[in-house]
């Protein structure tokens, strides 16, 4: 008996601020500031919160901006002063060098968007979101506005700053070049990739709701498939190409490729379905993302 | 104020909820008492939405939970303590769900400070203990100042301070006019805490009663008394009527159908020494044991038809 208390005793006062620090009692809470209505704006504030509130987001935003600056500075010093540097192929010199670390970023920016929502999952924090915002359908919107547009500024900053280090690297009006409408558009098309494939992974965590789960399927689908269907071209079947042109990374590649790309050289589809294919990954991921958030019960 | 009407919840083969109807008022602290699984979570979890009942219905001041336009105004809910992200602090855990609401940054200050939290607000929630997440939880379902306040098992690894805290806070909560569900597989916390007890079992409703009824409503009074003669006094007792329960050992008796009174007369016509004489008042976990006593048999072993 003695012991018993003795132990209580010492753990709630070796617990910091464990301790009796209660505040005011239940009288107090009738208080101004509580009244509230719930909003799609709210929901949206409620979610840029959530993201931009936990350290493995911005760690991951870091990683992803030393990789593709990382990417773009190497490509350009290799090939600063070297006879493939002309003004011809300048263009692609300067979107392969900023494009080169987004095989890798775009998989940084999936496992954001698994995460957005698996980790309420894993967490157990979506039984506290879905209470907040039971009708649940602005609760996943959200996510997707606040998750496109992280991976859009991330994206850009990263693409664009890529070049830009490119550029200055490669000196010799390079500059010049940066600025030129298919360079933009090369430059361009690699954000929205990275933009739509994280609204895709966004969509499969919303399905699968396991954070391992989704991360192997995203990572499949943007990085595996690639591979597979590449060492399957070789048996030459016809069906392999037409396939592997409106795979995630491919799209992405033909994206940050075509408009640079005298248009006798181009592969597989054009830019704008390029980007359209991309739109109908996210899209098809999203739909039933929705329907079963809505029809689901809450985990 | 909250009403079920023939709820059930079916998850697969296993029957959760089963067809549970009941009624809250506001003013008072209403238990939900029962064994673990016997649908207490799952009702509160039908009441907020987060599972859609098989059947029946649940409301919430005439609407269903999420067709409320503030819902964190109408009901506040404690579901488990786990409902947060560990890398989040208490502070912006609440900002984000306040957010939603519009509440502002003052509201999450003082819910901050209601619970106790204020020191430990910039912390991330991964460090804290079970008694402070469960605070944190608490602290969760107050932004909204609502109407309702729905406390699963609240008082689960809170320390002693934190219990007496919580059972004074849903006391006040109460007396304010609101309405508050609490549910504790806990008898003891319910008899120093509802108002009115709902006992479920196995997905029933078991009872429905204010307290002071149910704890009433068991075996009747027994009265315990202490006697260096105690065998002798048992046997005068029983020629009276009386029904010897329990005869620890050959100084206690336990007496049902007789009054302490007549018990201290007869002792004192026969000149026998008391050294002690009680009425026992029948405790809320004897009542519980006693109405839960059916569904555990039930269940365990399928009564033959005769029975």
């Amino acid at each position: 008996m003695t012991i018993a208390t003795g132990s209580i005793a010492t753990s709630s006062t070796a617990r910091v601020s464990d301790s009796s620090a209660y505040g005011s009692g239940a009288s107090s809470v009738r208080a101004t500031g509580a009244a509230g209505r719930l909003s799609f704006d709210g929901v949206l504030r409620g979610e840029w919160i959530k993201l931009l509130s936990l350290r493995s987001i911005r760690w991951s935003i870091a990683l992803m901006l030393v990789l593709s600056w990382a990417g773009a500075a190497l490509m350009a010093s290799a090939m600063a002063g070297s006879e493939f540097v002309t003004p011809q192929s300048l263009p692609s010199v300067l979107v392969q060098a900023a494009a080169l670390g987004s095989m890798f970023t775009v998989l940084i920016m999936g496992v954001i968007g698994v995460l957005a929502i698996t980790s309420e999952y894993s967490s157990g924090l979506i039984r506290t979101t879905l209470t907040a915002v039971p009708t649940r359908t602005p609760m996943l919107a959200a996510k997707v506005l606040v998750v496109a547009v992280l991976a859009l500024v991330v994206g850009a900053v990263s693409v664009f700053g890529g070049a830009l280090l490119a550029a200055v690297i490669l000196g010799d009006g390079a500059f010049g070049v940066l600025v030129e409408p298919a360079v933009l558009a090369s430059l361009g098309g690699t954000t929205a990739y990275l933009v739509l494939a994280s609204v895709l992974a966004l969509g499969v965590g919303a399905m699968l709701r396991s954070s391992a789960g989704a991360i192997s399927v995203v990572v499949t689908l943007l990085f595996v498939s690639t591979i597979v269907l590449q060492v399957l071209t070789m048996t030459g079947w016809e069906w392999v190409p037409a396939i592997s042109q409106w795979m995630p990374a491919e799209l992405g590649t033909t994206l940050a490729q075509a408009p640079i790309m005298p248009a006798e050289a181009t592969v597989g589809v054009g830019y704008w379905a390029a980007l359209g294919g991309l739109a109908v990954w996210a899209a098809a991921a999203l739909a039933p993302a929705f329907l079963l958030l809505k029809q689901r019960d809450a985990v | 104020m909250i009403e079920a009407h023939g709820l059930t919840k079916r998850y697969g083969t296993k029957l959760a909820v089963d067809g549970v109807s009941f009624s809250l008022v506001p003013g008072q602290v209403t238990g939900f008492l029962g064994p673990n699984g016997a649908g207490k979570s799952t009702t509160m979890r039908m009441l907020v939405g987060l599972d859609r009942p098989t059947s029946g219905s649940i409301t919430v001041l005439g609407k269903q939970y999420a067709e409320h336009r503030n819902p964190l105004n109408v009901v506040g809910a404690l579901l488990d303590a786990k409902g947060v992200h560990p890398g989040r602090t208490a502070r912006s855990h609440l900002r984000a769900l306040a957010a939603t609401h519009g509440i502002g940054d003052a509201r999450v200050s003082k819910v901050l400070e209601i619970t106790g939290l204020d020191a430990v607000a910039h912390r991330r929630v991964g460090g804290f203990s079970l008694g402070m997440g469960q605070r944190l939880g608490i602290a969760a379902a107050l932004l909204g100042d609502p109407d309702v306040l729905v406390l699963d098992e609240p008082v689960n690894g809170l320390d002693p301070d934190g219990v007496r805290w919580v059972r004074h806070f849903v006391r006040e909560y109460a007396a304010q006019g609101r309405t508050v569900l609490l549910s504790s597989h806990l008898m003891s916390e319910m008899s120093q805490t509802a108002d009115h007890v709902i006992v479920l079992g196995r997905g029933r409703v078991i009872a429905d009663a204010p307290i002071s009824e149910l704890m009433g409503a068991g075996s009747a009074a027994a009265v315990r008394v202490v006697s260096p003669d105690a065998i002798r006094l048992g046997e005068l007792l029983r020629a009276e009527g009386a029904r010897s329960t329990q005869q620890s050992d050959r100084t206690e008796l336990e007496l049902q159908g007789i009054s302490a009174v007549r018990v201290g007369e007869v002792a004192a016509q026969h000149g026998i020494v008391l050294h002690a004489l009680s009425t026992q008042t029948t405790s809320l976990e004897d009542a519980y044991l006693e109405l839960t006593r059916g569904e555990v048999e039930y269940s365990t072993s399928p009564a033959p038809a005769a029975v």
